[in-house]
């Protein structure tokens, strides 16, 4: 055998392998869910107990997005879907359901809280709420270096829990295309530390940092709320979008690569979910196990960023 | 979490029991109480003023410092309270402490970490020169090198060629600062440096601060949003239309104080349409320093605001004492 033939049987070897490889089929529950006045806790109950979720006496992370606040449009995941959240997991045996966050803009997070509806809606909110921007904190060295970053400071809270919930809307991203499960992780981030914006993120590279982040939290569990979402220029100054959905599973990846293309994205398309791809080779961006409602019948044209149309699911 | 009067002082208790003046008479802890030319408001005021004072009494931490809601101590609130706490009069051993333990966290490089834990220098460099300056011995020449070394220069030759082949404005501006060192520049950072290099002008003979402070005020006046104010200063690329904020227009126009009224007119305008809708205790203070910085300081208080953080009470006690002489905020610029 010589060189030639061991390189072309080495290539023919590989190619053979990635033919037969086997991808992890992560689950992904979507459901239609037209308003936020429909029993939402029963609807969160059952998808917990579809995907087998551990609860009982686990510690609950809730990471909902409030990363500003508008009257007028729909940025955060609304109050009502984090509190039938917290019902859920209260019923099925949790020891304890906090809800934290870290706003991006504005450091008033208390206020932005009580303005989007969090106190009326979740009773006994401030006792359950952690303010992660001004949170103790752990130094973390990155599991992954996608980015340019090698370790964060990053919220002690985050850590002492047995299970830690994304919970964003479903928005377009005029820099990234969507913003999900996991560019939601952005609000982990200590402003005390990064500031309002966290703008070392940007200069480490948004999409980078999404998948470093991701690799730091693999353990979690996503519910998207797409009941009200927003399209065009979001997250912050896009418009209502009513998709009616709940999107949620227990792989964060492959539950945004639902939601892109339920929003008509193509998750190919989108850089974070590439680099999540390129690592965990067990992944493939086409590999979902989808219950509840096919994708096909539930997908809806978001408007993007016209910078962004090349994103579009063809 | 703390409540001025008009709070559900309840929902307050419940939150954080161990930094609530539960339900204490306001005591007068103060020598200078805010001044303004209505007699009533001083009244409320000097009493939820006497409040806070005694809640940041309470709070302060065993190693001197404060913490925003637990009990690790952090650069931030510390210089805050110590900034109020100097602003009532108030230069007992609490203030003291506050202030030895700002001096005893000033870094080689002569700047201020967020907390013990980080070990970089970054923003709240500012706010412990402000706390600090004149009145207690440290480093202050390393501490204003620092400060003016965390101001952008302009982009160089080949960042401006690359940035122009790709159609982009250079994130990194002249005059800005950022919040972490090697990032790009935002209006709160600016602003708070803008205020404490013009304080450190004041103590020195540097004629390089003033062309710094000169693009920094440029910085903020070519940064404001459609609406005159300011927000957290993002690239008008993709966010035309972004709204100002309340606290940022308030901050911004304290820092602003030397600029000529004409060129802040709109931005005065939205400050005044704010005042009854501030949002927070925080926006709240900043838009009465900023407007009493302007010249314009608020006639009533219409609007009442839970402090959710140590630093939120530290600022609403800055707020209520806009017009003391003693606020160096008001004072820097």
């Amino acid at each position: 055998m010589n060189r030639r033939h061991f390189f072309f049987g080495c290539f023919a070897f590989a190619a053979a392998c990635q033919q037969n490889r086997r991808f992890a089929r992560h689950q992904v529950t979507t459901v239609r869910a037209p308003s936020y006045s429909i029993d939402l806790t029963a609807l969160i109950r059952r998808i917990l107990i579809q995907h087998r979720v551990t609860v009982k006496h686990q510690r609950i992370l809730l990471k909902p997005n409030l990363v500003e606040f508008s009257s007028s449009a729909p940025i955060n995941t609304h109050p009502v879907l984090v509190a039938s959240v917290v019902e859920a997991f209260r019923s099925l045996g949790a020891s304890q359901v906090r809800i934290a966050e870290g706003p991006g803009h504005r450091r008033m997070t208390w206020d932005m809280a009580a303005a989007a509806g969090f106190f009326q809606s979740i009773a006994g909110f401030e006792r359950l709420f952690t303010d992660l921007n001004v949170d103790d904190l752990a130094r973390v060295r990155l599991a992954s270096h996608f980015s340019s970053l090698t370790e964060l400071y990053l919220p002690q809270t985050v850590f002492d829990c047995d299970l830690l919930v994304s919970l964003p809307k479903m928005k377009t991203h005029h820099w990234t295309g969507a913003t999900l499960s996991l560019k939601n992780m952005f609000g982990v981030v200590p402003g005390s530390v990064y500031g309002w914006p966290k703008n070392i993120l940007h200069w480490a590279g948004i999409d980078e940092c999404i998948a470093d982040l991701h690799f730091l939290f693999p353990r979690q569990f996503s519910i998207v709320d797409g009941i009200e979402a927003m399209e065009g220029n979001g997250p912050i100054l896009g418009t209502r979008k009513l998709a009616g959905l709940i999107v949620a599973g227990a792989h964060a990846p492959t539950v945004d690569a639902t939601c892109c293309r339920i929003m008509q994205i193509d998750p190919h398309k989108v850089k974070y979910l590439q680099l999540i791809a390129q690592r965990d080779l067990t992944w493939s961006i086409d590999s979902s196990e989808q219950i509840g409602e096919p994708v096909h019948s539930v997908q809806t044209r978001f408007t993007l960023h016209p910078d962004l149309e090349r994103l579009r699911l063809n | 979490m703390f409540c001025l009067e008009g709070e559900n002082r309840e929902r307050c208790v419940d939150a954080v029991p161990d930094l609530d003046w539960r339900g204490q008479p306001a005591r007068a802890v103060c020598q200078a109480p805010p001044q303004t030319q209505d007699a009533a408001l001083e009244t409320s005021l000097v009493a939820g003023a006497g409040k806070l004072l005694h809640a940041l009494d309470t709070a302060q931490n065993s190693d001197g410092g404060w913490g925003y809601r637990s009990a690790n101590s952090w650069t931030e609130p510390t210089a805050l309270a110590a900034l109020a706490l100097n602003a009532y009069g108030c230069d007992g051993p609490a203030y003291r402490r506050g202030c030895a333990w700002l001096a005893a966290r000033q870094h080689e490089d002569g700047g201020w970490s967020p907390n013990d834990m980080v070990s970089t220098s970054t923003w709240v460099t500012s706010l412990a020169f402000l706390a600090l300056a004149e009145r207690i011995r440290f480093r202050q020449r390393l501490a204003i090198q620092w400060m003016k070394n965390a101001v952008n220069q302009d982009p160089s030759r080949f960042e401006r060629f690359i940035f122009g082949a790709l159609r982009l404005t250079p994130p990194k501006v002249a005059g800005a600062s950022p919040w972490f060192p090697g990032t790009a520049g935002w209006v709160i950072p600016t602003c708070l440096n803008l205020l404490s290099l013009s304080r450190a002008a004041r103590m020195t003979n540097d004629s390089e601060l003033t062309s710094i402070m000169a693009d920094s005020r440029s910085f903020l006046l070519t940064h404001c949003c459609r609406d005159g104010g300011w927000n957290h200063g993002g690239s008008s690329y993709r966010s035309e239309n972004a709204p100002s904020y309340p606290e940022t227009t308030g901050l911004a126009l304290l820092a602003l104080g030397d600029v000529p009224y004409a060129k802040l007119a709109p931005a005065i305008q939205v400050a005044e349409s704010f005042l009854d809708r501030a949002e927070s205790s925080e926006g709240l203070a900043w838009l009465q320093m900023g407007l009493t910085k302007q010249g314009k300081p608020p006639r009533s208080e219409s609007a009442t605001f839970a402090c959710h953080t140590l630093r939120d009470v530290a600022l609403r006690l800055l707020g209520i004492a806009a017009s003391s002489p003693r606020n160096q905020l008001v004072g820097a610029g």
